[in-house]
Protein backbone atom coordinates (compact mmCIF):
# COMPACT_ATOMS: atom_id res chain seq x y z
CA UNK A 1 0.00 0.00 0.00
CA UNK A 2 1.54 3.11 -0.71
CA UNK A 3 0.20 6.49 -1.95
CA UNK A 4 0.72 6.32 -5.26
CA UNK A 5 0.30 10.37 -5.94
CA UNK A 6 2.19 12.75 -3.94
CA UNK A 7 0.91 15.90 -5.24
CA UNK A 8 -0.71 18.24 -2.42
CA UNK A 9 0.76 21.06 -0.62
CA UNK A 10 3.92 20.84 0.80
CA UNK A 11 4.95 17.21 -0.75
CA UNK A 12 8.83 18.01 -2.01
CA UNK A 13 9.95 14.58 -3.09
CA UNK A 14 12.61 15.03 -4.29
CA UNK A 15 13.23 11.82 -6.82
CA UNK A 16 15.91 11.17 -9.74
CA UNK A 17 13.87 7.69 -10.46
CA UNK A 18 11.12 5.92 -9.76
CA UNK A 19 9.99 5.46 -6.45
CA UNK A 20 8.96 3.61 -4.47
CA UNK A 21 9.38 1.59 -0.67
CA UNK A 22 13.63 1.94 -0.29
CA UNK A 23 13.41 4.20 -3.60
CA UNK A 24 16.99 5.76 -4.35
CA UNK A 25 16.36 8.53 -1.97
CA UNK A 26 14.10 7.19 0.36
CA UNK A 27 16.15 7.71 3.65
CA UNK A 28 12.94 7.88 6.17
CA UNK A 29 13.92 6.02 8.89
CA UNK A 30 11.29 3.04 9.56
CA UNK A 31 9.00 4.98 12.30
CA UNK A 32 7.99 7.30 9.00
CA UNK A 33 6.78 4.52 7.31
CA UNK A 34 5.45 2.45 9.68
CA UNK A 35 3.44 5.94 10.24
CA UNK A 36 3.73 5.59 14.00
CA UNK A 37 4.87 9.33 14.41
CA UNK A 38 7.29 8.10 17.06
CA UNK A 39 8.97 11.08 18.06
CA UNK A 40 12.82 10.92 16.18
CA UNK A 41 13.33 14.79 15.86
CA UNK A 42 15.62 15.81 18.35
CA UNK A 43 13.90 18.06 20.69
CA UNK A 44 11.73 19.92 18.46
CA UNK A 45 9.88 22.34 20.06
CA UNK A 46 6.80 20.87 19.20
CA UNK A 47 5.38 18.54 16.68
CA UNK A 48 1.78 19.96 15.71
CA UNK A 49 0.58 19.11 12.41
CA UNK A 50 -2.11 21.03 10.32
CA UNK A 51 -4.85 17.79 9.48
CA UNK A 52 -4.26 17.70 5.73
CA UNK A 53 -2.74 20.79 5.77
CA UNK A 54 1.05 21.71 4.92
CA UNK A 55 3.06 19.20 6.63
CA UNK A 56 4.77 20.65 9.97
CA UNK A 57 8.03 19.22 11.25
CA UNK A 58 9.48 20.05 14.32
CA UNK A 59 13.22 20.34 14.95
CA UNK A 60 15.63 21.17 12.83
CA UNK A 61 18.51 19.16 12.27
CA UNK A 62 19.81 16.33 10.52
CA UNK A 63 18.07 15.11 7.41
CA UNK A 64 17.39 12.23 8.55
CA UNK A 65 15.81 12.70 11.48
CA UNK A 66 13.74 15.35 10.13
CA UNK A 67 12.32 12.57 7.76
CA UNK A 68 10.51 11.14 10.37
CA UNK A 69 9.29 13.81 12.82
CA UNK A 70 5.72 15.18 13.07
CA UNK A 71 4.26 13.69 9.83
CA UNK A 72 2.54 10.76 11.25
CA UNK A 73 -0.72 10.92 9.32
CA UNK A 74 -0.05 13.64 7.19
CA UNK A 75 -0.07 11.75 3.97
CA UNK A 76 -3.05 10.47 3.38
CA UNK A 77 -4.91 8.11 4.78
CA UNK A 78 -4.54 7.72 8.31
CA UNK A 79 -2.33 5.33 9.64
CA UNK A 80 -0.96 4.76 6.99
CA UNK A 81 2.74 4.50 5.84
CA UNK A 82 4.03 7.77 4.79
CA UNK A 83 5.01 7.96 0.77
CA UNK A 84 8.08 6.14 0.79
CA UNK A 85 10.98 8.06 -1.08
CA UNK A 86 9.32 11.12 0.18
CA UNK A 87 11.93 13.12 1.80
CA UNK A 88 9.76 13.94 4.91
CA UNK A 89 7.45 16.50 3.28
CA UNK A 90 9.31 19.37 4.01
CA UNK A 91 6.21 21.79 3.76
CA UNK A 92 7.19 25.31 3.97
CA UNK A 93 5.61 25.38 7.85
CA UNK A 94 7.78 26.81 10.29
CA UNK A 95 10.56 24.88 11.92
CA UNK A 96 11.77 25.13 15.39
CA UNK A 97 10.50 28.13 15.93
CA UNK A 98 9.09 30.10 18.21
CA UNK A 99 5.18 29.88 18.49
CA UNK A 100 4.31 33.27 17.54
CA UNK A 101 6.45 32.85 14.14
CA UNK A 102 5.37 29.55 13.59
CA UNK A 103 1.65 30.70 13.71
CA UNK A 104 2.21 33.75 11.27
CA UNK A 105 3.90 30.69 9.26
CA UNK A 106 1.41 28.42 9.03
CA UNK A 107 -1.35 31.05 8.44
CA UNK A 108 0.52 33.20 5.76
CA UNK A 109 2.85 30.77 4.47
CA UNK A 110 1.78 30.22 0.77
CA UNK A 111 4.20 27.87 0.22
CA UNK A 112 4.18 26.28 -3.03
CA UNK A 113 6.64 23.39 -3.37
CA UNK A 114 6.97 21.88 -6.99
CA UNK A 115 9.27 19.45 -7.04
CA UNK A 116 10.67 18.58 -11.03
CA UNK A 117 11.64 15.39 -12.19
CA UNK A 118 14.45 16.06 -14.67
CA UNK A 119 14.61 12.29 -15.08
CA UNK A 120 16.24 9.57 -14.27
CA UNK A 121 19.80 10.59 -15.95
CA UNK A 122 20.31 14.08 -14.60
CA UNK A 123 19.46 13.83 -11.23
CA UNK A 124 19.06 17.35 -10.46
CA UNK A 125 16.31 18.20 -8.25
CA UNK A 126 14.59 21.90 -7.74
CA UNK A 127 12.79 22.93 -4.60
CA UNK A 128 10.66 26.10 -4.48
CA UNK A 129 9.61 28.10 -1.92
CA UNK A 130 7.37 31.24 -1.86
CA UNK A 131 7.10 33.36 1.56
CA UNK A 132 4.11 36.24 1.43
CA UNK A 133 4.99 38.99 3.85
CA UNK A 134 3.18 42.17 4.86
CA UNK A 135 4.46 44.48 2.21
CA UNK A 136 7.47 44.37 -0.68
CA UNK A 137 9.53 46.61 2.10
CA UNK A 138 9.79 43.26 4.49
CA UNK A 139 9.98 41.08 1.99
CA UNK A 140 12.76 42.38 0.44
CA UNK A 141 14.26 43.32 4.06
CA UNK A 142 13.67 39.10 4.50
CA UNK A 143 15.52 38.81 1.37
CA UNK A 144 18.75 41.25 2.56
CA UNK A 145 18.81 39.31 5.85
CA UNK A 146 18.58 35.63 4.40
CA UNK A 147 20.81 36.46 1.58
CA UNK A 148 24.28 36.85 2.29
CA UNK A 149 24.94 33.34 4.17
CA UNK A 150 27.78 31.98 2.79
CA UNK A 151 26.70 28.39 1.39
CA UNK A 152 28.99 25.49 2.71
CA UNK A 153 28.51 23.47 -0.55
CA UNK A 154 28.56 25.80 -2.71
CA UNK A 155 28.63 23.73 -6.25
CA UNK A 156 26.73 21.39 -4.74
CA UNK A 157 23.56 23.34 -3.98
CA UNK A 158 22.29 26.64 -5.25
CA UNK A 159 20.30 29.06 -4.19
CA UNK A 160 18.48 31.96 -6.14
CA UNK A 161 16.18 34.51 -3.79
CA UNK A 162 14.16 37.02 -5.69
CA UNK A 163 11.34 39.48 -4.41
CA UNK A 164 7.99 39.88 -6.51
CA UNK A 165 5.84 42.44 -5.44
CA UNK A 166 5.23 41.47 -1.32
CA UNK A 167 6.49 37.44 -1.78
CA UNK A 168 10.21 36.30 -1.38
CA UNK A 169 10.74 33.19 -4.44
CA UNK A 170 13.53 30.88 -3.15
CA UNK A 171 14.57 28.43 -5.73
CA UNK A 172 17.37 25.76 -4.90
CA UNK A 173 18.64 23.35 -7.55
CA UNK A 174 21.08 20.41 -6.15
CA UNK A 175 22.04 16.85 -7.18
CA UNK A 176 22.52 15.71 -3.60
CA UNK A 177 19.21 15.46 -1.76
CA UNK A 178 20.83 15.31 1.92
CA UNK A 179 22.70 18.56 1.08
CA UNK A 180 19.45 19.66 -0.31
CA UNK A 181 17.69 19.20 2.49
CA UNK A 182 19.92 20.59 5.09
CA UNK A 183 20.50 23.77 2.74
CA UNK A 184 16.34 23.90 2.72
CA UNK A 185 15.91 23.50 6.73
CA UNK A 186 18.43 25.65 7.61
CA UNK A 187 16.87 28.38 5.30
CA UNK A 188 13.52 27.66 6.92
CA UNK A 189 15.20 28.26 10.78
CA UNK A 190 16.91 31.36 9.37
CA UNK A 191 13.32 32.42 7.91
CA UNK A 192 11.88 32.16 11.40
CA UNK A 193 14.63 33.89 13.07
CA UNK A 194 13.30 36.86 11.03
CA UNK A 195 9.96 36.21 10.73
CA UNK A 196 10.10 36.51 14.65
CA UNK A 197 12.02 39.51 14.64
CA UNK A 198 9.90 41.68 13.01
CA UNK A 199 7.21 40.72 14.53
CA UNK A 200 8.80 41.60 17.92
CA UNK A 201 11.17 44.66 16.85
CA UNK A 202 9.17 45.53 13.99
CA UNK A 203 8.10 49.14 14.03
CA UNK A 204 4.45 48.56 12.97
CA UNK A 205 2.05 46.74 15.03
CA UNK A 206 2.63 42.98 15.31
CA UNK A 207 0.19 40.23 14.28
CA UNK A 208 -2.49 39.11 16.63
CA UNK A 209 -0.60 36.01 19.07
CA UNK A 210 -3.61 34.13 19.65
CA UNK B 1 27.09 59.63 22.64
CA UNK B 2 26.22 56.68 20.74
CA UNK B 3 24.60 53.39 21.88
CA UNK B 4 25.82 50.87 20.37
CA UNK B 5 24.27 47.06 20.63
CA UNK B 6 26.63 44.15 19.98
CA UNK B 7 25.53 40.77 19.29
CA UNK B 8 28.02 37.27 20.08
CA UNK B 9 27.20 33.72 19.15
CA UNK B 10 30.01 32.38 17.61
CA UNK B 11 30.31 29.33 20.41
CA UNK B 12 27.70 27.93 22.68
CA UNK B 13 27.31 31.12 24.63
CA UNK B 14 24.73 33.80 22.88
CA UNK B 15 25.00 37.45 24.68
CA UNK B 16 23.41 40.51 23.82
CA UNK B 17 25.26 43.73 24.56
CA UNK B 18 24.84 47.72 25.10
CA UNK B 19 27.50 50.16 24.90
CA UNK B 20 27.24 54.12 24.84
CA UNK B 21 30.76 56.14 25.48
CA UNK B 22 32.62 53.38 27.21
CA UNK B 23 30.02 52.07 29.78
CA UNK B 24 28.43 48.86 29.94
CA UNK B 25 24.50 49.31 29.86
CA UNK B 26 23.49 45.82 29.30
CA UNK B 27 25.09 42.38 28.78
CA UNK B 28 22.59 39.11 29.00
CA UNK B 29 24.25 36.28 27.51
CA UNK B 30 22.85 32.42 27.69
CA UNK B 31 25.40 29.36 27.72
CA UNK B 32 24.22 26.16 25.70
CA UNK B 33 25.53 23.33 27.85
CA UNK B 34 25.65 19.37 27.19
CA UNK B 35 25.75 16.67 29.04
CA UNK B 36 28.82 15.42 30.32
CA UNK B 37 31.19 13.50 28.09
CA UNK B 38 29.97 15.62 25.09
CA UNK B 39 30.82 19.16 23.67
CA UNK B 40 28.60 21.32 21.48
CA UNK B 41 27.75 21.06 17.83
CA UNK B 42 27.52 23.91 15.54
CA UNK B 43 23.27 22.60 14.72
CA UNK B 44 22.29 22.18 18.24
CA UNK B 45 24.16 25.32 19.36
CA UNK B 46 22.72 27.02 16.45
CA UNK B 47 18.92 25.72 17.49
CA UNK B 48 19.76 26.81 20.96
CA UNK B 49 20.83 30.50 20.15
CA UNK B 50 18.01 30.90 17.84
CA UNK B 51 15.42 30.31 20.53
CA UNK B 52 16.42 32.38 22.87
CA UNK B 53 18.03 35.35 20.82
CA UNK B 54 14.90 37.63 20.43
CA UNK B 55 14.47 37.42 24.09
CA UNK B 56 17.69 38.60 25.16
CA UNK B 57 17.64 41.53 22.51
CA UNK B 58 14.13 42.38 24.47
CA UNK B 59 15.91 41.33 27.79
CA UNK B 60 19.19 43.78 26.53
CA UNK B 61 17.13 46.70 25.74
CA UNK B 62 14.81 46.81 28.67
CA UNK B 63 18.38 46.52 30.78
CA UNK B 64 19.71 49.50 29.43
CA UNK B 65 17.17 51.26 29.84
CA UNK B 66 16.75 51.98 26.08
CA UNK B 67 14.17 52.25 22.92
CA UNK B 68 15.29 50.63 19.27
CA UNK B 69 15.56 54.81 18.47
CA UNK B 70 18.05 55.08 21.16
CA UNK B 71 20.77 52.58 19.70
CA UNK B 72 22.84 53.93 17.21
CA UNK B 73 24.43 51.21 15.49
CA UNK B 74 23.81 46.88 15.30
CA UNK B 75 27.08 45.54 15.90
CA UNK B 76 27.64 41.76 15.37
CA UNK B 77 30.48 39.11 15.53
CA UNK B 78 31.34 38.34 11.89
CA UNK B 79 33.98 35.93 13.13
CA UNK B 80 36.30 33.71 13.79
CA UNK B 81 34.00 30.80 15.02
CA UNK B 82 31.15 28.01 14.29
CA UNK B 83 29.11 28.67 11.01
CA UNK B 84 25.81 27.72 11.98
CA UNK B 85 25.76 29.68 15.11
CA UNK B 86 27.27 32.35 13.64
CA UNK B 87 25.14 32.79 10.79
CA UNK B 88 21.90 32.50 13.24
CA UNK B 89 23.15 35.16 15.18
CA UNK B 90 24.04 37.50 12.21
CA UNK B 91 21.04 36.85 10.66
CA UNK B 92 18.83 38.23 13.66
CA UNK B 93 21.28 41.84 13.20
CA UNK B 94 20.53 42.29 10.11
CA UNK B 95 16.59 42.25 10.57
CA UNK B 96 16.86 44.54 13.32
CA UNK B 97 19.19 47.07 11.62
CA UNK B 98 17.00 47.12 8.76
CA UNK B 99 13.53 47.51 10.83
CA UNK B 100 15.12 50.40 12.91
CA UNK B 101 17.77 51.50 10.05
CA UNK B 102 20.23 51.52 11.51
CA UNK B 103 24.52 50.99 10.00
CA UNK B 104 25.92 47.24 10.93
CA UNK B 105 29.03 46.32 11.54
CA UNK B 106 30.97 43.08 11.21
CA UNK B 107 32.76 42.71 14.13
CA UNK B 108 36.23 40.07 14.64
CA UNK B 109 35.90 38.22 17.71
CA UNK B 110 38.80 38.23 18.85
CA UNK B 111 39.48 42.02 18.89
CA UNK B 112 35.92 42.04 21.16
CA UNK B 113 37.74 40.52 23.57
CA UNK B 114 40.98 43.32 23.25
CA UNK B 115 38.74 46.32 23.40
CA UNK B 116 37.14 45.16 25.96
CA UNK B 117 39.45 43.94 27.85
CA UNK B 118 41.11 47.80 27.36
CA UNK B 119 38.07 49.37 28.52
CA UNK B 120 37.26 47.16 31.57
CA UNK B 121 40.93 47.25 32.85
CA UNK B 122 42.50 50.93 31.98
CA UNK B 123 45.65 49.04 30.26
CA UNK B 124 46.95 51.28 27.51
CA UNK B 125 49.14 48.87 25.42
CA UNK B 126 49.55 45.68 26.75
CA UNK B 127 50.83 42.31 25.14
CA UNK B 128 47.71 40.65 25.46
CA UNK B 129 46.93 36.98 26.18
CA UNK B 130 43.68 35.75 24.63
CA UNK B 131 43.14 32.42 25.42
CA UNK B 132 39.66 30.52 24.73
CA UNK B 133 38.50 27.39 23.95
CA UNK B 134 38.46 28.30 20.47
CA UNK B 135 41.80 30.84 20.46
CA UNK B 136 45.05 30.99 21.35
CA UNK B 137 47.27 33.55 21.10
CA UNK B 138 49.44 36.29 21.97
CA UNK B 139 49.04 39.71 20.40
CA UNK B 140 50.55 42.96 20.58
CA UNK B 141 49.24 45.74 18.63
CA UNK B 142 51.55 47.91 16.36
CA UNK B 143 50.93 50.50 13.61
CA UNK B 144 47.19 50.30 12.87
CA UNK B 145 47.16 45.87 13.35
CA UNK B 146 46.79 43.71 16.47
CA UNK B 147 49.75 42.00 15.82
CA UNK B 148 49.72 38.15 16.38
CA UNK B 149 53.21 37.16 18.18
CA UNK B 150 52.49 34.21 18.88
CA UNK B 151 49.86 31.11 18.38
CA UNK B 152 49.08 27.51 19.13
CA UNK B 153 49.83 25.46 15.92
CA UNK B 154 47.13 23.19 16.55
CA UNK B 155 44.22 23.37 19.12
CA UNK B 156 43.20 25.89 21.32
CA UNK B 157 44.34 25.52 25.29
CA UNK B 158 40.62 25.99 26.14
CA UNK B 159 39.60 23.15 24.22
CA UNK B 160 42.60 21.26 25.12
CA UNK B 161 41.07 21.50 28.60
CA UNK B 162 37.34 20.79 27.34
CA UNK B 163 38.00 17.84 25.67
CA UNK B 164 40.29 16.43 28.66
CA UNK B 165 37.08 16.86 30.35
CA UNK B 166 35.15 14.79 28.58
CA UNK B 167 36.99 12.09 29.29
CA UNK B 168 36.46 12.11 32.73
CA UNK B 169 33.32 12.71 31.93
CA UNK B 170 33.30 16.36 34.17
CA UNK B 171 30.61 18.52 33.97
CA UNK B 172 29.97 20.84 31.32
CA UNK B 173 28.07 23.62 33.79
CA UNK B 174 28.78 26.23 33.94
CA UNK B 175 32.14 25.14 31.92
CA UNK B 176 34.41 22.55 31.79
CA UNK B 177 37.43 24.39 32.09
CA UNK B 178 35.90 25.95 35.47
CA UNK B 179 35.57 22.22 36.83
CA UNK B 180 38.88 21.48 36.19
CA UNK B 181 39.80 24.29 38.01
CA UNK B 182 37.98 23.48 40.84
CA UNK B 183 39.36 19.96 40.75
CA UNK B 184 43.24 20.89 40.01
CA UNK B 185 42.72 22.71 43.82
CA UNK B 186 42.38 19.60 45.42
CA UNK B 187 45.37 17.88 43.11
CA UNK B 188 48.54 16.94 45.19
CA UNK B 189 51.11 14.79 42.65
CA UNK B 190 52.20 16.37 39.73
CA UNK B 191 52.20 13.98 36.84
CA UNK B 192 54.96 14.95 34.22
CA UNK B 193 53.15 15.98 30.73
CA UNK B 194 55.16 16.86 27.19
CA UNK B 195 55.74 20.37 27.51
CA UNK B 196 55.26 21.72 23.61
CA UNK B 197 56.78 25.25 22.93
CA UNK B 198 57.85 25.58 19.80
CA UNK B 199 59.68 29.29 19.43
CA UNK B 200 56.93 31.92 19.92
CA UNK B 201 53.92 28.94 19.36
CA UNK B 202 52.41 26.58 21.26
CA UNK B 203 51.05 23.28 20.31
CA UNK B 204 47.89 21.07 22.57
CA UNK B 205 47.05 18.35 20.54
CA UNK B 206 50.20 15.84 21.79
CA UNK B 207 49.42 16.62 25.42
CA UNK B 208 45.93 15.61 25.01
CA UNK B 209 46.61 12.96 23.19
CA UNK B 210 48.79 11.91 26.07
CA UNK B 211 46.63 12.91 29.31
CA UNK B 212 44.29 11.22 27.22
CA UNK B 213 45.62 7.73 27.38
CA UNK B 214 47.32 8.49 30.58
CA UNK B 215 43.79 9.02 32.26
CA UNK B 216 42.79 5.66 31.41
CA UNK B 217 46.06 3.65 32.58
CA UNK B 218 46.85 5.94 35.78
CA UNK B 219 43.01 6.24 36.96
CA UNK B 220 43.20 2.03 36.40
CA UNK B 221 45.85 1.44 38.73
CA UNK B 222 45.43 3.98 40.84
CA UNK B 223 48.55 6.02 40.30
CA UNK B 224 46.91 9.06 41.00
CA UNK B 225 43.70 11.04 41.27
CA UNK B 226 41.36 12.89 38.52
CA UNK B 227 42.17 15.69 40.56
CA UNK B 228 46.14 15.12 40.29
CA UNK B 229 45.62 15.12 36.58
CA UNK B 230 43.35 18.31 36.23
CA UNK B 231 46.50 19.82 38.57
CA UNK B 232 48.98 18.48 36.36
CA UNK B 233 47.42 19.56 33.04
CA UNK B 234 46.64 23.15 34.13
CA UNK B 235 49.90 23.75 35.42
CA UNK B 236 51.88 22.26 32.34
CA UNK B 237 49.11 23.93 29.87
CA UNK B 238 49.51 27.47 31.70
CA UNK B 239 53.40 27.19 31.91
CA UNK B 240 53.29 27.10 28.51
CA UNK B 241 51.30 30.52 27.85
CA UNK B 242 53.18 31.91 30.26
CA UNK B 243 56.53 31.47 28.27
CA UNK B 244 55.23 32.55 24.91
CA UNK B 245 53.96 35.37 26.48
CA UNK B 246 56.58 36.51 28.54
CA UNK B 247 59.13 35.80 25.23
CA UNK B 248 56.35 38.28 23.18
CA UNK B 249 56.64 40.75 26.29
CA UNK B 250 60.51 41.02 25.96
CA UNK B 251 60.48 41.47 21.94
CA UNK B 252 57.92 44.21 22.45
CA UNK B 253 59.58 45.67 25.49
CA UNK B 254 56.03 45.61 27.29
CA UNK B 255 55.58 46.61 30.86
CA UNK B 256 51.57 45.64 30.69
CA UNK B 257 50.13 42.35 30.15
CA UNK B 258 46.02 41.85 29.46
CA UNK B 259 44.77 38.26 29.60
CA UNK B 260 41.18 37.96 27.90
CA UNK B 261 38.72 34.94 26.55
CA UNK B 262 37.23 32.78 28.90
CA UNK B 263 40.72 30.69 29.90
CA UNK B 264 41.43 34.16 31.07
CA UNK B 265 38.76 33.41 34.55
CA UNK B 266 41.47 30.74 35.42
CA UNK B 267 42.69 32.36 38.66
CA UNK B 268 45.47 29.64 38.86
CA UNK B 269 46.61 31.35 35.14
CA UNK B 270 46.35 34.90 36.31
CA UNK B 271 48.44 33.60 39.22
CA UNK B 272 51.12 32.30 37.31
CA UNK B 273 50.80 35.24 34.64
CA UNK B 274 51.55 37.95 38.19
CA UNK B 275 54.42 36.33 39.19
CA UNK B 276 56.24 36.62 35.85
CA UNK B 277 55.17 39.96 35.70
CA UNK B 278 56.80 40.92 39.07
CA UNK B 279 60.09 38.91 38.09
CA UNK B 280 59.80 41.21 35.29
CA UNK B 281 58.70 44.73 36.81
CA UNK B 282 55.68 44.30 34.58
CA UNK B 283 51.51 44.57 35.03
CA UNK B 284 49.05 42.02 35.25
CA UNK B 285 45.34 42.81 33.96
CA UNK B 286 42.68 40.40 33.77
CA UNK B 287 38.60 40.87 33.74
CA UNK B 288 36.44 39.21 35.25
CA UNK B 289 33.66 36.63 34.11
CA UNK B 290 31.29 38.85 32.53
CA UNK B 291 34.26 40.00 30.06
CA UNK B 292 36.54 37.22 29.52
CA UNK B 293 33.71 34.50 28.58
CA UNK B 294 32.11 35.68 25.28
CA UNK B 295 29.40 38.41 25.73
CA UNK B 296 27.56 40.97 23.64
CA UNK B 297 29.25 43.63 25.03
CA UNK B 298 32.65 43.36 23.77
CA UNK B 299 31.15 43.24 20.58
CA UNK B 300 29.13 46.25 21.33
CA UNK B 301 32.14 47.97 22.46
CA UNK B 302 34.60 46.65 19.30
CA UNK B 303 32.03 48.05 17.12
CA UNK B 304 31.26 51.63 18.95
CA UNK B 305 35.07 52.06 18.49
CA UNK B 306 34.60 50.91 14.90
CA UNK B 307 31.60 53.39 14.52
CA UNK B 308 33.71 56.07 15.57
CA UNK B 309 36.57 55.86 13.63
CA UNK B 310 33.98 55.32 10.69
CA UNK B 311 33.70 51.82 9.97
CA UNK B 312 30.63 50.48 8.17
CA UNK B 313 29.42 47.21 7.28
CA UNK B 314 26.62 47.07 3.95
CA UNK B 315 24.43 44.86 3.88
CA UNK B 316 25.63 43.00 1.05
CA UNK B 317 28.85 42.45 2.73
CA UNK B 318 27.38 41.48 5.87
CA UNK B 319 28.00 37.51 5.75
CA UNK B 320 30.05 35.81 8.57
CA UNK B 321 33.54 33.91 8.32
CA UNK B 322 34.90 31.11 10.17
CA UNK B 323 38.26 31.67 9.40
CA UNK B 324 39.06 35.27 10.53
CA UNK B 325 42.54 36.30 11.31
CA UNK B 326 42.78 38.79 14.42
CA UNK B 327 45.42 41.22 11.86
CA UNK B 328 43.22 41.23 9.21
CA UNK B 329 41.18 44.17 10.75
CA UNK B 330 42.62 47.75 10.17
CA UNK B 331 42.78 48.93 13.50
CA UNK B 332 42.56 52.96 12.57
CA UNK B 333 40.86 53.73 15.63
CA UNK B 334 43.79 53.38 17.41
CA UNK B 335 47.32 55.62 16.90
Amino acid sequence: MQAADEGGGGAAGARGGPSGPGGPNSHSPPSVLEGRGAPVSPGGPSDQVSPGGPDSQGGPGGPRAQGGSGIPDGQGGPGGPGSPGDEGAVGPAAVGAPDVARAALESGLGGDAAPVDVGPENRQMVFTLTVPFRSPLEAEMARRALAPEAQGHQQAVQKECAVNGSVLAVRWTAEDADLLQISINSFLDQLALVVGSIQHFGLTPPLSLG
Amino acid sequence: MPAVLGFEGSANKIGVGVVRDGTVLANPRRTYVTPPGTGFLPGDTARHHRAVILDLLEEALTEAGLTSQDIDCIAYTKGPGMGAPLASVAVVARTVAQLWNKPLLGVNHCIGHIEMGRLITGATSPTVLYVSGGNTQVIAYSEHRYRIFGETIDIAVGNCLDRFARVLKISNDPSPGYNIEQMAKRGKKLVELPYTVKGMDVSFSGILSFIEDAAQRMLATGECTSEDLCFSLQETVFAMLVEITERAMAHCGSQEALIVGGVGCNMRLQEMMETMCQERGARLFATDERFCIDNGAMIAQAGWEMFQAGHRTPLSDSGITQRYRTDEVEVTWRD
